[in-house]
């Protein structure tokens, strides 16, 4: 429409694909840190990060010691990983949405455990079929929305059930143990320069490899372009079906590589290890300012979010604060963020 | 004289630094029809929407039938007697037409429950009453066209008792047949006693829709006359600074007149036009689809224009959909370059060199969370990655370039998309489509609901790319436009073509005619 002249001057920005966010330049502030401290969800996040790294340090006194810190970030992993996931389904709009991600873990956990122990494979080999695995379990989830057209959200309701099923009977109800290759372990429970292996050999470089997929690839502006607006995508000459069943393969993929860091980490595959991972990958995508409309995010910001739930659970558990709250606790900052961004968006108006 | 159903005294309206309307004054009798003109950004729409009280005024005063007004909410205005039909109508589109006429309003019986005889009784009789078919009160809303649509919407206000009405463009979505039944509803409407507001770009309806002209400029009041003298309109639109707004918009609006570059005076197009030796670019042999159209043959050369007209729901928008292969032919053949040309996907066809405008920019065309530049370049992405990734120096070139070359007014290409004016968003899908480099250019509406100025700009854009040898196809359901770019229009009624004509022979009349379905 013609007339709906929106009088927003603009911030020069990085022109990146990946900062899709419309952003108001503060009345008053001509600074450009001051307002980008209030627009910029990322800024927002990194704020509420070095706040609750203080309130933890104030709560324990082991908080800011450097191995605990690093340590700390070895419960990111497998989280960070379907996070990750969520987040592409997420961008690619037409109300995607990956519930099965946990199941999707389990069962590929159970391939990984019945490859190395029962077939007595290689590790490294039940790494590629678990992997494979999680990436075809995810073709099934795309294919199921872009080519039946099942809502993502009843698709992946569904096959969340199948799949945590299936990897029970795989298992046979009971977890797979038996995992003491030489070098594998290694994966889960070691250290390089006090970094957990499995952040800094996986998911360091799985957020990295996307951060680049998203921000600089024709893939990358090809999701935001389907998330942003379907038909015009698909006028522009994007395969909209192609570009979301590749999500859906990308966040299984992510899974099965979960499913892995979870079973050298614990040294045992349980057929129940994802239970209950979905939503807090769903909340930690939305957190980081993925709209579960779709077509805006950005990588980084889930990995921000990642840190703070991260920094949030290790600091209660080190103060001693039950478990029980620590689900609360990521609830109310969830939702506190949002409150958060809404009132500093309406007092800029 | 009368006691002004509406008056608003010295009217101010900021958003952030840009001010959007500054005390403007308005006095409307009742009865009365007032045309509501300005470019883009003039402040037209802020003004209605303030009397509709989606805005409230920063400054100023209004005054309904005498009584303060100043309402907090939509809600408020509506009740008070101020309706508006916006641009493209919001319904309940998966209830009935019945429903819709009723929503919040509806008769109760005693216990509260709703009274369905009643509702039924009473949408007939107000369908009626403006002399639209009674029937059309059991259809399901989205089983309607646009038109319709708006029929009802307009009806709607009546059973709101509307002191008020305002249009906000209500016939760019309107074939002008369609416009024809909307002018003879205001009539009526506004013989009732209900003032009229009207928004409108098309200078040939002005003398339909209003006896009063009031124009705004940079959110100010310019001036009002009674006579729609189109010279003296755009005079004040424009500011009367140089004449080149003024002869653009012209160019625009009257098939008959030369087209005048600021350069000077280019050759008429007549001239220009190569005739019938330059290479087919397009051909389609009997191209069906079932349900949609039927046996449709013409031909685009290149450095052609060839226009496409037709009621809405005459099967134009599908035919260029099937060249752009996103709808698979039924029988009949296309060739692309005298070549059969099969395309399976959007993809398909812009790698063989056909690219296609789409007619709604907002639903078919903008990202609008996205960039200019990322909008701009979304369709030449392909030829613009290698190994998977973008390059982002030939990237911002090509953006660069067409934005420089179609005069896209952007704070820059990384300024959100939705802060162009609708003309800049327009101008910036026709970069998109352009910077493919296509052999062959199918524009869809490509003027619709931009003012004059950048319809001029538009309209002389699309002139030098076929000067280029772009074979073009445009769609338009705007005659006087159509008839101003196209060398042949190509008429479709109820998808059969009825009448194809040569620049020299297509009047006005002949066109309507043939796409009414009546014989000349």
């Amino acid at each position: 429409m013609n007339r709906t002249k929106t009088v927003t001057p603009v911030l020069p920005t990085a022109g990146r694909a990946g900062s899709p966010q419309p952003r108001r330049r503060l009345p008053g502030a001509d600074h450009a840190w001051a307002s980008r401290l209030l627009n910029d969800r990322n800024a927002l996040l990194l704020g509420l990060i070095l706040l609750a790294g203080f309130v933890m340090s104030l709560l324990s006194p082991y908080f800011l010691r450097v191995d605990n810190l690093l340590a700390m970030t070895q419960y990111g992993a497998v989280l960070g990983l379907l996070a990750l996931g969520q987040t592409l389904v997420i961008l690619g709009g037409g109300g995607g949405i990956d519930l099965s991600v946990g199941s999707t873990m389990s069962l590929s956990g159970v391939v990984f455990g019945l490859t190395a122990v029962s077939l007595g494979l290689d590790p490294w080999i039940a790494v590629l079929v678990a992997v494979v695995a999680g990436v075809l379990l995810g073709a099934v989830n795309g294919l199921l929305v872009t080519v039946v057209g099942v809502p993502p959200l009843i698709a992946t309701l569904g096959t969340l059930y199948l799949y945590a099923s299936a990897a029970l009977v795989l298992a046979g109800g009971v977890d797979i143990n038996g995992f003491d290759r030489s070098g594998f372990a290694q994966l889960g429970q070691s250290a390089i320069a006090g970094i957990p292996t499995q952040v800094l050999l996986i998911l360091l470089p799985a957020y990295g490899v996307l951060a680049f997929v998203m921000h600089r690839s024709r893939f990358g502006r090809e999701v935001y372009q389907v998330g942003s607006n379907q038909l015009a995508a698909s006028l522009t000459g994007v395969r909209v079906a192609r570009v979301r069943t590749s999500l859906y393969c990308i966040s299984g993929g992510l899974a099965g590589l979960a499913s892995v860091v979870m079973a050298s980490w614990l040294l045992n595959a349980k057929p129940t290890a994802g239970t209950g991972m979905e939503l807090q990958a769903i909340t930690i995508a939305v957190l980081g300012g993925t709209a579960i409309t779709g077509g805006v995010g950005r990588v980084s910001g889930t990995f921000l979010a990642l840190t703070l739930v991260v920094v949030l659970n290790s600091g209660l558990q080190l103060a001693g604060v039950s478990n029980t709250w620590q689900i609360g606790l990521l609830g109310a900052v969830l939702i506190a963020s949002i409150l958060l961004q809404h009132l500093l968006g309406r007092a800029r108006r | 004289m009368t006691t002004p159903v509406l008056e608003a005294h010295g009217i101010t309206k900021r958003f952030g630094a840009t001010i959007a309307l500054s005390g403007v004054d308005l006095v409307v009798h009742p009865g009365e029809r007032v045309a509501i003109m300005g470019e883009n950004g003039a402040g037209k729409s802020t003004l209605m929407k303030i009397f509709a009280g989606v805005y409230a005024p920063d400054q100023g005063m209004m005054r309904l039938q005498g009584e303060p007004f100043a309402p907090t909410a939509p809600a408020a205005a509506l009740a008070a007697g101020v309706s508006t039909v916006y641009q493209e109508p919001a319904v309940f589109g998966h209830l009935s037409v019945q429903e819709n006429l009723h929503i919040g309003r509806q008769p109760r019986r005693r216990f509260g429950s709703i009274d369905r005889g009643q509702v039924a009784q009473q949408s007939v009789a107000l369908l009626e009453s403006l002399g639209l078919p009674g029937a059309m009160a059991r259809r399901r809303m989205d089983s309607l066209s646009l038109a319709e649509q708006q029929q009802v919407l307009i009806a709607r206000t009546v059973a709101d008792q509307a002191k008020v009405l305002i249009l906000d463009e209500p016939t760019s979505i309107l074939t002008d047949a369609e416009a024809d039944e909307l002018f003879r509803i205001v009539d009526q409407l506004s013989a009732a006693g209900t003032a009229v507001l009207y928004i409108t770009h098309r200078f040939d309806e002005l003398h339909r829709v209003a006896e009063r002209f009031v124009v705004l400029r940079d959110g100010a009041l310019v001036g009002e006359i009674r006579e729609p003298d189109r010279e003296q309109l755009l005079a004040m639109m424009g500011g009367g600074e140089g004449t080149s707004k003024l002869e653009q918009a012209q160019e625009a609006g009257s098939p008959t007149s030369h087209e005048v570059n600021q350069d000077g005076p280019a050759p008429t197009r007549t001239e220009q036009r190569p005739a019938s030796d330059t290479e087919v670019v397009l051909e389609l042999d009997g191209l069906s689809v079932d349900g949609l159209f039927d046996d449709v043959n013409l031909q685009v050369r290149s450095g052609q224009v060839v226009g496409l007209y037709g009621l809405v729901g005459a099967g134009r928008t599908e035919v260029a959909l099937t060249v752009f292969g996103n709808l698979r032919p039924t029988s009949g053949r296309m060739l692309l370059h005298g070549k059969p040309y099969t395309p399976r996907s959007s993809a398909d066809a812009l790698r063989a060199g056909v690219a296609y405008l789409p007619e709604d920019r907002k639903i078919q065309g903008l990202f609008s969370h996205m960039e200019v530049g990322s909008n701009l370049s979304a369709a030449a992405l392909r030829t613009l990655t290698r190994w998977g990734l973008v390059r982002r120096g030939e990237e911002s070139a090509l953006v660069r370039r067409w934005s420089e070359r179609l005069r896209i007014k952007a704070a820059g290409p990384d300024a959100p998309i939705t802060s162009l004016s609708g003309g800049n968003q327009q101008k910036v899908l026709l970069a998109r489509a352009v910077s493919t480099e296509p052999r062959l250019l199918m524009l869809d509406e490509p003027t619709r609901g931009i003012d004059v100025a950048t319809k001029g700009e538009i309209h002389r854009d699309i002139h030098d790319l076929t000067t280029a040898g772009m074979a073009v196809l445009v769609i338009s359901s705007e005659l006087p436009d159509l008839l101003a770019l196209a060398d042949v229009v190509h008429v479709l009624h109820e998808g059969a073509m009825t009448a194809t004509f040569h620049r020299s022979d297509a009047t006005p009349d002949r066109v309507l005619r043939a796409a009414m379905g009546v014989a000349a």
